[in-house]
């Protein structure tokens, strides 16, 4: 019994130990560290024997989505309602004005998170949109009274997390919410600047006011016919700087 | 049998919490382009540029692509997974001048991937710029506030944008007044300026025999055979505050006075303050503040105007390092728009009330006296 005991006592040790190895490698993987102590600060401080340093800080452009992707799920729409509203910001049900009925959206999946968008790097950006896929809502949902839309905000309202560095409490873009599409609007192929121009580079890069967040929302009719086939939007959201 | 299930135990932990963390971990896409800034570019005939670019934070395959303007001279090198060389290498030959613009983009490529997914890219945009192949130049003048009696350093800074060499480079500048009239002439010495160079050539002019005032310079530089014109302003001052503005309209009552004041002196006036005058009578006198050389600042105060609506000349004197300066002023006192309520409340009414009751007040007691006198009469009668 005793030697049973003491196996427990070591898987669970090992158990832990491994998870914890896991644990670093996937966290440091993710937030880019080894890259940082390989190759990020150039020079590395390289001490000499007359005691000189160097350190090189490189210009980064840099844009790190945190939320990569949006699954509302697979459902189908309440014959008793006149259509389904799926958003990511969290509102769910039938956009008749004023109201939400949870139970016209059947089986689809309540998401409570748009893709957060941040300026990770040391450039001041602009950031822009385009879409690949099926990227209409008569192509992403179906012909109908569809809508397939999305607008943009800045994250100190949204306290969307996680953020890299800290969640934004001041106003992105322009330090005053200058993001072009704070309405909704419907997605396109194209695409648009979300933040500044091919100029002008407004999304800055300090850690108080370098995201926002992109919500897509999804309208689909009652009198949409359900093909069973899953479609694909695929977002590229771009960042640029001056060179 | 017992050891067997405790490591199958184990393992099976394990995997559950491997799977756990892995559900738990959010799906972050990040990509990072790091490499010097280049632009603008000055483009040279047969220059070379070689940028080295880290490309980092994605796990995806990537795709580096060139777009926009002289693609023909830049090119992609050296590329891996996680970095590559960006070349340029103009050409031999000049260009037509002017702005070109290309750009870098490192794009993740997409997955087959169903529902709503999302990629990244990030971009730089360079600017190229072009010169002449002819001498030229960009050419500014620039010139200090300076105190009265002072010289004043008058700087033409020139730039070359032309890929030939200037043999020499020499400029005049008139000095001109506020009407116009040209009040000196100064020429600066001659310096040779090489292809895509900056130089600087000064002048000065000694401001003793003028007064304190603003000036314009108006400058003509030389550049071998051509020129080309530039000009600025320059204020000489001396120990002085101006008055630039103030409140010169005001209503019966309490009143905001401000006096809008510049130091026209290029080193700092300490302990200044204004105090303004109506027919001799001191309404304010302001609190003191520092000025800066050449800032400009404001005296505040509020004022009580007992005065009858109409126009009034006054002062305002300024006080500042020990000497005192008089301007005088208007001061407009507007009729009040509307009568206050405590006034109304307190003025006294133009009918007499009070009269009218003590009178009456009066008559119905001596009806009243009559009215006693009358029965008693009339019961003294009875008994007789």
């Amino acid at each position: 019994m005793a030697l049973s005991s003491n196996r427990t006592i070591m898987g669970l040790l090992f158990l832990a130990f491994t998870l914890s190895i896991l644990t670093t490698v996937v966290t440091l993987s993710k937030f880019d560290a080894w890259t940082l102590l390989e190759e990020k600060v150039t020079g590395a401080a390289s001490t000499s024997a007359s005691g000189e340093s160097n350190l090189t800080i490189v210009a980064s452009t840099s844009i790190t989505n945190n939320v990569g992707s949006i699954n509302f799920g697979t459902g189908y729409v309440n014959a008793s309602c006149v259509s389904c509203m799926l958003d990511s910001n969290g509102s769910f049900g039938t956009n008749s004005p004023g109201s939400y009925n949870f139970s016209c959206c059947v089986n689809f999946t309540n998401v409570t998170s748009g893709f957060l968008l941040e300026n990770t790097g040391n450039l001041n950006i602009s950031v822009n949109y385009s879409c690949l896929g099926s990227c209409t809502a008569a192509d992403f949902i179906g012909a109908g009274t569809n809508l397939f839309q999305f607008i943009t905000a800045p994250n100190s309202l949204e306290s969307q997390s996680p953020e890299t560095g800290q969640i934004d409490t001041a106003l992105s873009c322009f330090q005053n919410n200058s993001w072009n599409t704070t309405t909704y609007t419907s997605v396109s192929t194209a695409g648009q600047y979300l933040c500044g121009n091919s100029t002008v580079y407004p999304l800055d890069f300090d850690n108080t006011r370098d995201a926002a967040v992109v919500h897509i929302r999804v309208n689909i009719s009652s009198s949409t016919i359900g093909t069973g086939t899953r479609k694909n939007a695929t977002f590229t959201f771009g960042a640029l700087s001056s060179g | 049998m017992t050891r067997l299930n405790q490591w199958e135990k184990v393992i099976w932990s394990s995997i559950f919490g491997i799977v756990v963390l892995v559900l738990l971990i959010p799906d972050i896409h990040a990509l990072s382009l790091t490499g010097e800034l280049l632009s603008p570019i000055i483009y040279e005939k047969g220059k070379v540029i070689r940028n080295h670019y880290l490309i980092e934070g994605t796990d995806r395959e990537t795709n580096v692509s060139l777009s926009g303007d002289l693609l023909e001279y830049i090119s992609i090198e050296n590329l891996n997974h996680d970095s590559f060389d960006l070349v340029i290498q103009f050409p031999q030959v000049y260009i037509t001048p002017g702005i070109y613009w290309f750009g870098l983009t490192v794009r993740e490529l997409p997955v087959a991937e169903e529902g709503m997914s999302s990629l990244v890219s990030v971009s730089r945009k360079f600017k190229v710029e072009v010169y002449s192949d002819e001498k030229a130049v960009d050419v500014s003048l620039s010139a200090q506030d300076i105190n009265q009696g002072t010289i004043v350093p008058l700087t033409m800074t020139v730039t070359s944008r032309g890929y030939k060499d200037i043999n020499q480079i020499w400029g005049e500048i008139s000095i001109l007044d506020q009407t116009g009239k040209q009040i000196g002439w100064v020429k600066t010495p001659t310096k040779p300026l090489p292809a895509l160079a900056a130089e600087t050539i000064t002048a000065e002019f000694n401001t003793s025999t003028i007064p304190a005032a603003e000036y314009r310079a108006f400058g003509i530089l030389h550049y071998d055979d051509k020129d080309k014109k530039a000009n600025t302003t320059f204020r000489v001052g001396n120990v002085d505050l101006i008055l630039l503005n103030y409140t010169s309209v005001v209503e019966p009552g309490f009143n905001t006075f401000t006096m809008q004041i510049m130091n026209n002196w290029g080193n700092e006036l300490n302990d200044v303050f204004g105090k303004v005058f109506v027919h001799d009578a001191e309404l304010l006198h302001t609190p003191s503040i520092d000025l800066e050389p050449w800032q400009k600042g404001i005296l505040q105060g509020i004022i009580k105007i007992e005065l009858e609506p109409g126009v009034y000349n006054g002062s305002i004197n300024l006080f500042f390092e020990g000497e005192q300066k008089e301007v005088p002023i208007q001061l407009s006192v507007l009729a009040p728009l509307l009568p206050l309520v405590g006034q109304a409340t307190a003025q006294p009414s133009s009918f007499p009330y009070g009269w009218v009751i003590g009178l009456g007040a009066v008559i119905i007691l001596l009806i009243i006296v009559i009215i006693i006198l009358t029965r008693k009469n009339k019961s003294n009668n009875h008994e007789l």
